[in-house]
């Protein structure tokens, strides 16, 4: 989990300083809510009882 | 319900997600000012979920204080959102009438969401990793929307950089502790009882308090009447929470001190190598400690809630009841005596018992505030067996005595009620085994249960006993009386012995009931007082007549009939005989040559000679027939309904060979 958070973390600094067009930004953080969303999914139904 | 509400927040993290996606594609792609509607209406259904499934993790660990104290902080955060976010909003907002409503509802979704996570927050049990994950990443969100809210509001949505990367981070950080395993343990558990007030949670609930004066002062700070208002507002708020949190602190601290010592006392008991067993009304066993593995072989809860009697050998149940009698007598003394106990393959073993009278502890008594008054005349009993020596059982054998001490003297006198505790005994009536009473009436009732598990029910066959089933219905009646006792309001009762003048020897017991707690005064003790010696000589006296009357119509030696009562007796079965068909037989029986053993071996040999052709006489004749000492070395037979002579002469043939035997007496050998 914690390499996750801290690459993720990193990808969204890096995508912010090289300010890159909203076109850029808009997929980077959009994949990055996919990624969150397909993850969520994956752990749930890991820890379910 | 738990895994449900999970998949609501993660089913709310896919809106948030496709909400991002609608957004960016209608502005980005499409060139769109905003992404209203289709976006607007993904968002606003996500909140709702995202909270009812914050909702549902939390909801099993529900605790009314908990909530309250949510509903406290989420409305100090409303009311710093509505003032500072929602009105300027309100205010700002232009377009479609529709659009301004999407708009504001941003915030009061976010409200509604903080609400959720106070609750949550003060409903946790245990800070996990995955619970700081979710935290973290519901305040970035709301923090996200706040602030650009608050921007779209001044109609600078784009002035602060990087404000877009607070969603995604927070997604991230949903999803982690959804991912994290930690997150199974969230707000599960058995009852964490009473809400432990932290410092922490005091602190945020005073800040609670001081918000709404610092929204005044922030808003007016150019205007002293209202700032000093606010500020004298804030100061009382936060004495206020500062009192409160000296008093939860005491709380808090007292609750330590009690379960650290009821820690420490259960952990006596439970490791102790003796039993330790409580025992309620009834005879019920409320408790046994486990070590009664090790000595009986038997569970704890094998023997929990069956009756105490259940246990112990048949021929020790009369010893039981004295002892518990003793102890009810005499609250303050503990009892010892020795019984027998069944173990868990239906053989016996003897053990030492002692017993405490704890009635006046709620807590073995039972709680006193669930305890109506009228349960005070009720009796309880807490029992602490001793393991035995097994040395002493290879030496005493299983038909030993028990040793069943007798009652302290000089016990007697007034003894100020035990009123929760006092015996279930009726007034006026003689001697009651209170404590005995509810036990003996659930004895009867205690043959029916099945045996200890391994047992083969051996207990349930024994035969009644008169004495015992006599004594059941005295306890019966003492049950009876202490039941009816409350329903008239007597909740209080003096108890006096009334003893033998001559050896100190209990004889009854005097209680009167009243309906007040209190003591007797100076004049009620002396009337009390008084009763009791009158009645002591009433049945001192009653005694003594009887024993008159017994010393007047038997031998003093050997306690046969006199010659009066065998003339008597005489006299009533000649009357007898005109109404059957039978008749009657006299045996006269005199000792050769008794003079010789008088004056050769002395008179306590004749006596002891006397005694003995007595007994053997009584051994010989029939239950119906009379033997009598007229005098002397002279005895007589009286028998009765005899069919004929034949078996008159069949009787006097069965002495002459009983007394025909050899007697061996202390000093010699007569025949």
């Amino acid at each position: 989990v914690l390499p996750l958070v801290l690459g993720s973390g990193v990808l969204i600094a890096l995508v912010n300083l090289a300010d890159p067009s909203d076109i850029a930004r808009s997929i980077v953080f959009n994949l990055l809510g996919v990624v969150a969303f397909g993850a969520a999914v994956i752990g749930v139904r890991r820890n379910r009882r | 319900v738990k895994r449900t509400a999970w998949w609501l927040i993660v089913g709310s993290l896919g809106l948030f997600v496709l909400g991002d996606i609608v957004y960016d594609t209608l502005v980005v792609g499409f060139g769109h000012d905003t992404g209203y509607p289709y976006a607007d209406i993904i968002y606003l259904i996500a909140y709702p979920c995202f909270a009812a499934g914050l909702y549902g993790v939390s909801v099993a660990q529900f605790r009314r204080d908990a909530a309250i104290d949510g509903a406290i902080v989420a409305a100090s955060v409303s009311a710093v959102i509505w003032h500072w976010v929602v009105t300027p909003v309100i205010e700002s907002s232009s377009g479609a009438p529709m659009e301004r409503v999407v708009t504001v509802l941003y915030p009061v979704m976010d409200i509604v969401l903080m609400i959720a996570i106070v609750h949550a927050v003060f409903t946790l049990t245990r800070w996990r990793p995955s619970v700081w994950l979710l935290l973290c990443g519901l305040a970035m969100m709301l923090v996200g929307d706040t602030v650009y809210v608050q921007l779209v509001a001044d109609g600078t949505p784009n002035s602060v950089a990087g404000i877009d990367a607070l969603w995604p981070v927070s997604y991230l950080l949903l999803a982690c502790a959804a991912v994290h395993p930690s997150m199974r343990d969230l707000w599960q558990g058995a009852d964490v009882g009473p809400a432990q007030y932290s410092r922490a949670r005091m602190a945020m609930l005073g800040a609670a308090l001081f918000a709404a004066p610092a929204v005044v002062i922030i808003d007016n700070g150019d205007s002293t009447p209202a700032a000093a208002l606010a500020i004298l507002t804030g100061v009382a708020a936060i004495l206020v929470a500062w009192r409160i949190a000296r008093l939860v602190a005491d709380a808090n601290r007292s609750r330590e001190v009690i379960s650290e010592s009821e820690a420490r006392f259960r952990a006596l008991v439970q490791y102790a190598t003796d039993i330790v067993s409580v025992i309620a009304y009834g005879g019920e066993i409320t408790y046994a400690s486990p070590a009664i593995v090790d000595i009986l072989g038997c569970p704890p809860d094998a023997v929990v809630g069956t009756n105490a009697y259940d246990l112990v050998h048949p021929d020790d149940i009369a010893a039981v009841d004295k002892a518990l009698d003793e102890l009810l007598m005499n609250p303050t003394q503990p009892v010892t005596f020795e019984m027998r106990v069944r173990n868990v393959d239906n053989t016996y073993r003897w053990i030492q018992a002692t017993c405490t009278n704890q009635l006046d502890e709620p807590s073995v008594a039972g709680h006193r505030r669930q305890l109506p008054r009228c349960r005070r005349a009720q009796a309880h009993g807490r029992v602490q067996h001793q393991r035995d020596a097994r040395a002493r059982d290879a030496a005493r054998g299983p038909t030993a005595p028990a040793h069943v001490p007798r009652a302290a003297p000089g016990a007697r006198g007034l003894r100020r009620p035990r009123p929760r505790g006092h015996p279930a005994g009726g007034g006026g009536h003689q001697h009651v085994p209170h404590h005995g009473g509810a036990l003996g009436a659930r004895r009867a009732r205690a043959r029916d249960r099945p045996p200890l598990p391994g047992g083969d029910g051996a207990l349930r066959d024994r035969p009644p006993r008169r004495a015992h089933r006599d004594q059941r219905h005295r306890h019966r009646r003492a049950a009876d009386s202490a039941r009816a006792r409350p329903q008239h309001g007597l909740i209080t009762v003096w108890s006096l012995r009334v003893v033998s003048p001559d050896d100190e020897r209990l004889i009854a017991l005097l209680d009167v009931y009243l309906g007040e707690d209190r003591n007797p005064d100076a004049a009620q003790r002396s009337v009390l007082e008084r009763t009791r010696d009158l009645i002591a000589l009433t049945v001192d006296r009653a005694a003594q007549t009887h024993r008159l009357g017994y010393m007047a119509l038997h031998d003093n030696l050997t306690g046969l009939p006199n010659r009066a009562l065998v003339i008597d007796r005489l006299h009533h079965a000649l009357a007898r005989l005109g109404d059957r068909h039978t008749t009657v037989a006299v045996l006269f029986i005199d000792l050769d040559r008794f003079k010789v053993v008088n004056d050769g071996l002395g008179h306590d040999t004749g006596d002891e000679l006397l005694v003995e052709v007595g007994k053997r006489l009584t051994a010989t004749v029939r239950r119906q027939d009379t033997v009598a000492r007229l005098g002397g070395d002279e005895f007589v037979v009286v028998c009765e309904d005899l069919a004929d002579e034949s078996l008159a002469e069949e009787l006097a043939a069965r002495a002459a060979e009983a007394l025909s035997e050899p007697f061996t007496l202390t000093r010699a050998r007569c025949r």
